[in-house]
């Protein structure tokens, strides 16, 4: 009797646990904002729940003060000013170092800001640039034609992607205090686009000339509107007001980012407002979607655009996937409107070639395909596969391409494909990038708004020839007019005809050669509270006025 | 007692250097190239080469192995190359402190409160308060300890507002707030700790309780309390420590889930870290440590447990 009460009581208070950890609605959710026209330029033309860009309103009167908290989901992987380019190393940086350069998320224009005007040569090659006068680094030195120069050719000789980012700058020259002059080996459109990011970041020659080079790995010193004080290696980064800031008034003391690895423990931070942001690549869906529910606001984080596709093994003629018809049949055969709707809880836009509606790389004449199986039969009947084949899917190993990749195999499993699902783990899987055997690989693919540097690395014959690692080197077509067109981008003097080679290529990849099938994109997710006032990342990109005028409304 | 000190001693020696080839040939075995990872997608052949010359991957296997031994007795376990661009033996104190900071008062806490439930459970057996911490040590060591965290996070940080969400200070610099931030970490550590301390205690009493000389004890008239603290205890402890030793490894190296919810820059996330972002250097480091620590926990054990029992140092000695 007495172990039957025990054993009632006891249930009776797993149950009232298990009741009292139900999520609670938000006490005073915010309303959810409509886009400013002008900002949504991205807007998907999809059926599916608009991934909708909300711009701050109009925030009234600046307050000083406030420390601005933020909860990163990824942890910084390299610190270091000439080093990588993950996202999650750029957001932590972006708040202490800044760019020749500035990217416009809304019109793709490539805006002078840390100098005052940029001039491309056709004839004589050249790239020349004036610095705004009157910069500082933090360490009180003076941004200059000299430190122009050195950051450059430093980050050309010594990065590991200096010969991609800025491998046809020959020369660098002085032509007086603030002007300086780049000689250019050859044409490449990108370098003003990588000069608006790691390529183009300035850092204090000063600095470097004192402390060396492995100062550089953990001591950003730049002319951004805050000053790295120091960086807690897996637990935080902490800024402080730069005084005197060249371009404008800074309203916050400082920055602090806190490396968070839970989405759960981000959320509950977030929602007990400790936090006063969350961005991460690491950021789940499902906590995210939880947030949105409770009416937060939430934006794609700085456009970094990443795009899940399904590549296929074109090169070997005894791989299925050789004929042009059963890559075709694959296509028809995923519904990714109806994946997108149920796995991506509104965050991703559907999409049908290497970017987004309404980008000027976005081609509204690449056909695409619609979901018909029946339409999928019929191909791999003509190509000879009435009954089907077996075959592989390659992707790396985690939750969201493993549900990604089962549902596919479900798909195809409807018109006879037998898929395998081969997981390989990260390390495993980067060397599988240049030729993964046989089948299909399933990858994520950042792109947006480098297209042009993309396409370059993938498809570009002379760029494949001399990098040891590239996305389907031994498995995709490597055919003439994709060169062409991507090699006509690359050499372009201007965004317009970068552009429309860009949208040239989409066609040959998407519809002739259908090298990929682009299921969906999706963004990084951020959330701002809403005292977080003049939060731009979304519309000026992460190395220019970004987070230099952020105030806090509290 | 000597010489069976030596005898343990030395075979430790030649696990230690046993371990020491299995951590170096795992990393070089597991598929990939290292430095092809590090540099990933668009890295050039020069890079990748340069890379490899740093990292000593163009040698011989063996000529590597000896290199790092050479390297690893002067202290030197490399340098971070992709990660933290800092001598890993500079870095691990830290991490190695902060991990110790919150998983020694979890084994002494669950220490103290394991025994006493597991003793009191074994003398009132059968009685209400048996039954309670019965279903408490199961729960704690079935209920996972990130579930635990998640759940402890929502009631006391974001309900009650009593502790905060996440983070670590160190003692050092403000032991209120260490206290502050440990609280919830250290529960959770101790959680499991404790439900594997008080099943054993339990379980070595109520075997213990029952033999002669326990009868024999209170047949001479000593009080209850006198029985099992100055003769049950005693010989109950004997497995008992063997328990608590093994949790030794766990002290460094089991506590990465917990550092991870929590966010704790200790040794459990400093692994966790390196192995995401495939930083070999480091990764050999920890493992190698972790390693360590199992043997020598385990040597520990073995030396207490012949304090304790004469007869398997006579055993060993033999």
């Amino acid at each position: 009797m007495k172990k039957t009460l025990l054993c009632i009581v006891s249930m009776l208070l797993v149950v009232a646990m298990l009741i009292s950890c139900a999520p609670k609605a938000a006490e005073n959710p915010s309303t959810e904002q409509k886009p400013a026209a002008a900002s949504n330029q991205n807007a998907p033309a999809a059926k599916t729940e608009t991934k909708t860009e909300q711009s701050q309103p109009n925030a009234g009167t600046p307050k000083e003060g406030g420390v601005l908290k933020i909860a990163q989901l990824a942890n910084v992987n390299d610190y270091s000013w000439y080093g990588g380019l993950a996202l999650r190393d750029n957001c932590s940086l972006s708040f202490c170092m800044e760019s020749l350069l500035e990217y416009d998320q809304q019109t793709g224009e490539i805006k002078p800001y840390l100098v005052d005007w940029y001039k491309m040569d056709e004839t004589n090659m050249t790239l020349t640039m004036k610095a705004k006068e009157g910069i500082y680094f933090h360490d009180g030195s003076e941004f200059n034609a000299e430190v122009i120069k050195w950051c450059i050719e430093y980050y050309r000789d010594n990065s590991k992607y200096g010969t991609q980012y800025l491998g046809n700058v020959a020369e660098v020259n002085c032509l007086d205090k603030y002007t300086v002059e780049f000689k250019l080996s050859s044409q490449n459109i990108a370098l003003l686009f990588n000069l608006t990011n790691r390529a183009g970041m300035m850092y204090s020659k000063q600095a470097f000339d004192t402390y060396g080079v492995d100062y550089t790995y953990n001591h950003p010193v730049g002319t951004g509107p805050f000053v790295f004080k120091e960086w807690i290696e897996d637990e935080k980064i902490v800024y402080e007001k730069n005084p005197n800031y060249w371009n404008g008034p800074v309203y916050l003391d400082g920055v602090e980012v806190h490396i968070y690895n839970e989405s759960l423990v981000a959320q509950a931070a977030f929602e007990a407002k400790e936090i006063d942001v969350i961005y991460g690549e690491n950021f789940e869906l499902a906590p995210a979607s939880d947030l949105k529910a409770a009416g937060y606001h939430w934006q794609p984080y700085a456009k970094s655009e990443q795009l899940y596709v399904v590549g296929f093994n074109c090169q070997d003629e005894d791989d299925p996937f050789h004929d042009i018809r059963v890559r075709q049949a694959v296509c028809y055969a995923i519904d990714s409107e109806t994946i997108n709707e149920q796995c991506n809880y509104g965050f991703a836009t559907l999409t049908n070639q290497w970017a987004l509606p309404g980008s000027p790389y976005y081609n509204p004449e690449v056909k695409g395909f619609e979901y018909n199986p029946e339409k999928a039969k019929e191909l791999l009947k003509e190509a000879g596969y009435e009954n089907g084949f077996d075959t592989q899917i390659t992707f790396k190993y985690n939750d969201n391409l493993l549900e990604l990749g089962t549902i596919i195999q479900g798909y195809l499993a409807k018109i006879g494909i037998n898929v395998k699902l081969n997981r390989l783990e990260s390390a495993a899987f980067v060397n599988k990038i240049n030729d993964w055997d046989y089948g299909m690989i399933l990858h994520t693919a950042t792109y947006e708004p480098a297209v042009t540097t993309k396409f370059k690395g993938m498809y570009a014959k002379t760029v494949l020839e001399s990098t040891a690692l590239a996305l389907g080197k031994g498995c995709f077509l490597h055919p003439d007019d994709l060169d062409a067109a991507v090699e006509g981008a690359v050499h372009s003097f201007t965004s317009a005809d970068e552009q429309k080679h860009i949208r040239e290529a989409q066609v040959l990849l998407q519809d002739k050669y259908v090298l990929w099938y682009p299921i969906f994109s999706l963004s990084d997710i951020c959330f701002v509270q809403d005292y977080v006032k003049d939060w731009t990342y979304l519309d000026t990109g992460l190395f220019g006025e970004g987070s230099a005028h952020v105030w806090l409304d509290k | 007692m000597g010489s069976y000190l030596i005898k343990r001693i030395l075979v430790s020696l030649v696990t230690v250097f046993l371990v020491t080839v299995f951590v170096f040939l795992i990393i070089r075995i597991l598929p990939g190239d290292p430095a092809l990872v590090m540099l990933g997608e668009g890295a050039s052949p020069q890079k990748v080469a340069e890379l490899r010359a740093e990292l000593n991957l163009d040698k011989p296997l063996v000529q590597q192995y000896i290199i790092w031994i050479r390297d690893l007795l002067n202290g030197d376990f490399g340098v971070s190359v992709t990660y933290y661009h800092k001598q890993v033996a500079d870095m691990i104190p830290s991490k190695v402190a902060a991990t110790l900071s919150l998983t020694v008062p979890a084994l002494l806490i669950a220490i103290i409160i394991g025994v006493f439930a597991g003793t009191v459970s074994a003398v009132k057996r059968g009685s209400a308060t048996d039954q309670i911490v019965t279903v408490l040590s199961t729960s704690g060591i079935g209920i996972p300890a990130f579930w635990i965290a998640i759940f402890m996070i929502f009631i006391f940080a974001v309900k009650l507002k009593w502790l905060p969400i996440q983070g670590y200070t160190s003692p050092s610099a403000d032991f209120q707030m260490y206290v502050k931030k440990a609280i919830m970490p250290v529960f959770c550590i101790a959680l499991n700790f404790m439900a594997t301390i008080t099943r054993q205690t339990r379980s070595q009493m109520l075997e213990v309780i029952n033999q002669d000389y326990i009868r024999t004890a209170r047949a001479n008239g000593l009080s209850e309390g006198r029985v099992i603290t100055r003769h049950a205890i005693k010989n109950a402890a004997i497995p008992l420590v063997t328990v608590i030793s093994l949790m030794f490894r766990m002290l460094v190296g089991g506590t990465i889930v917990i550092e991870s919810v929590f966010n704790i820059p200790g040794i459990g996330a400093f692994a966790l870290n390196s192995l995401m972002s495939r930083d070999y250097i480091c990764v050999q480091a920890v493992t190698l440590i972790m390693a360590l620590v199992t043997i020598f926990g385990n040597l520990f054990a073995d030396i207490v447990f012949s304090i304790l029992d004469p007869r398997i140092r006579e055993r060993w000695a033999k």
